[in-house]
């Protein structure tokens, strides 16, 4: 079942892309969503799941792009959110593939899939109010806050690598 | 901590500062389904493990090649896991048969996730085996790693052939009834002597035909009595003399020569005792029986080739070890510099046989290569160092591992016959 998911979701993924990209003109775009889209689903089932982060950044740049270019928002959020799912399964399956035995990966593949649609459903639910809020920030307040997140950035990774280094 | 995490945290201060440089919001936006995410992968990360590994292996001793079985059983005694991956690690030796040795899966607190597997295990002691858990959220960003350790005794003794009875003669005998011709007159089988009647003999002992022959006298057929002895095996373990190659060890032949022969004497009925040397002093005192064959086993499933700077030569064998006139069995390739030893254990009234398993022909039967100069040279070598054993009175059994021990024994004892060996033993 997961199996399917995971191919629903690619090309769900590749198709609002390729959809929102085509709607507004941007034919490359639509074009490397649709190809990644089929490459992406081919790989999955010959079961080579060698590069899902890839297929997952491409999918991230062109919704970077898709935003930049002011396309509509609640499509590139949804579009995101199934590519985040995607990818996250894609991982799962690779990562349970052969280790685990039936009944304990039924058990596995549900729990997994429950949490995976709170999280990205929650992450979709959540998004849509900023999408009509608009601040007006000027630019003293901007460049602080480019500092602070700046500085967060750094902090969390000094932090992780600290966390990381202690459990080794 | 895994590269996906720093990717995530990474693709979203890009997205963030990408929006604030850009000074739109939707860009901005498109962070948040990622912080989520995020989140909730930080929110899910596992605890300190809480985890009892329990492992039983049955049967815990048992001959090569016996398929073992491996139960582990973990439980959990602290929180819920997402993902638990088991690892179970063979020790080096170890070969698995059937069965799974790792799983992965969801742990609920108090849940039990259990192992079975079958495993195959080369001569040794085990006691030492590590479990790999890893425990992970179930986005697979946090990854807490611990090893446990468990160590129930696992032995596995030798396989050994069986052989047919050995005959030895040692000079001295002790009081029980067994195999062994002791010199000595009384009851038995084979013929001793003959004597004057004396009242109280048995009518069915007379030498008639003798009688016949003389004026009025009887004499009496003295047979030689049948006794046990003490038989004192010797299994050189010195790495020196040991020989390695990609397909074994010189030294397991030895093992299972020892195992043969001590089960070989025991079953006769002889009081035996076993002293491997070379990693140390490992001893089995005298005994008798079954117990006293499951002990040289067990003695024998630790022993291993190692170097011992004090064992270095046999001059350190501590011959006293065994009872005196006894029968030693030398099992050893044996090196020049251990024919003095052999020769002090033969003027100390030992009888000797000496087990050498050839570590020339050992070596050349790899390649194949019996041929070459060296193999001459190295085989003339070694046959002059056994004739000098010989020599000494020992009886020497030149053993090429890849014919069986049985032919090797019965053609080298029956190319020395034991008066040899007991006239130069000092006791005719």
């Amino acid at each position: 079942m997961t199996k399917n998911i995971l191919f629903g979701l690619i090309v769900a993924t590749a198709a609002i892309f390729s959809m929102i990209y085509f709607s507004v003109g941007l034919y490359v775009q639509a074009g490397i969503a649709l190809i990644a889209g089929i490459f992406w689903l081919s790989l999955e089932i010959r079961e080579r799941q060698s590069f899902p982060t890839t297929f997952f950044l491409l999918f991230v740049g062109l919704v970077v792009v898709g935003a930049l270019n002011r396309v509509m928002v609640l499509l590139l959020l949804a579009g995101l959110c199934a590519a985040i799912a995607a990818w996250d399964l894609s991982r799962f399956i690779a990562r349970t593939r052969d280790k685990v035995e039936a009944e304990m990966k039924a058990v596995l593949e549900a729990r997994h899939l429950q949490k995976l649609l709170v999280v990205t459903g929650l992450g979709f639910v959540i998004a849509l109010p900023p999408t009509v809020v608009n601040l007006s920030l000027n630019f003293l307040t901007l460049a602080v806050l480019t500092l602070v997140m700046l500085l967060m950035l750094r902090a969390s990774l000094l932090y992780l690598r600290r966390d990381d280094k202690g459990e080794n | 901590m895994k590269l996906t995490l720093f990717l995530v945290i990474g693709l979203i201060f890009a997205i963030v500062i990408l929006g604030l440089a850009s000074l739109q919001r939707d860009v901005l936006v498109l962070a948040i389904p990622l912080i989520v995410y995020l989140f909730a992968a930080i929110a899910q990360r596992p605890d300190e493990l809480n985890l009892k590994v329990t492992r039983e292996v049955s049967p815990d001793y048992a001959p090569q090649g016996t398929p073992i079985t491996v139960r582990l059983t973990v439980l959990n005694q602290g929180a819920a896991i997402d993902e638990l991956t088991i690892q179970d690690i063979l020790p080096d030796g170890v070969r698995k048969l059937d069965g799974k040795s790792s799983a992965t899966g969801y742990l609920e607190s108090q849940g039990i996730i259990e192992l079975e597997y079958t495993i195959e295990a080369i001569r040794g002691e085990y006691r030492a085996y590590e479990t790999h858990v890893y425990a992970r959220d179930f986005l697979n960003f946090f990854e807490t790693p611990h090893i446990y350790r468990t160590s129930p005794r696992l032995l596995i003794h030798p396989r050994y052939p069986k052989l047919n009875r050995i005959k030895i003669r040692p000079p001295q005998t002790r009081g029980f009834a067994g195999p062994i011709s002791a010199r000595q007159g009384g009851t038995g089988i084979d013929f001793w002597t003959v004597r004057e009647y004396q009242s109280g003999d048995p009518q069915r002992q007379i030498n008639w035909k003798l009688a016949a022959r003389s004026d009025h006298e009887l004499f009496t057929n003295i047979f030689e009595q049948e006794r046990v002895a003490d038989v004192g095996i010797i299994l050189d373990s010195r790495e020196r003399v040991n020989v390695v190659t990609d397909q074994g060890s010189l030294f397991e032949f030895g093992v299972r020569a020892a195992a043969s022969l001590a089960e070989n004497f025991l079953d006769d009925g002889n009081r035996v005792s076993l002293l491997i040397y070379g990693s140390g002093l490992g001893r089995v005192f005298p005994g008798y029986g079954r117990f006293q064959r499951e002990r040289i086993l067990k003695a024998l499933s630790r022993a291993r080739p190692e170097v011992n700077f004090a064992l270095e030569t046999l001059t350190n064998l501590p011959t006293r070890f065994f009872p005196v006139k006894s029968q030693i069995v030398l099992i050893s390739p044996l090196i020049p510099e251990d024919i003095p030893v052999v020769a002090l254990m033969r003027s100390h009234g030992y009888s000797v046989i000496v087990i050498s398993p050839d570590p020339i022909s050992y070596e050349a039967g790899i390649d194949g290569d019996f041929s070459s100069q060296a193999y001459r040279i190295a085989y003339a070598e070694r046959d002059l160092m056994l004739r000098q054993i010989r020599y000494t009175g020992a009886q020497v059994i030149n053993w090429r591992v890849d014919q069986p021990l049985e032919m090797a024994i019965g053609v080298a004892l029956s190319r020395q016959p034991a008066a040899l060996h007991n006239i130069r033993g000092g006791k005719p």
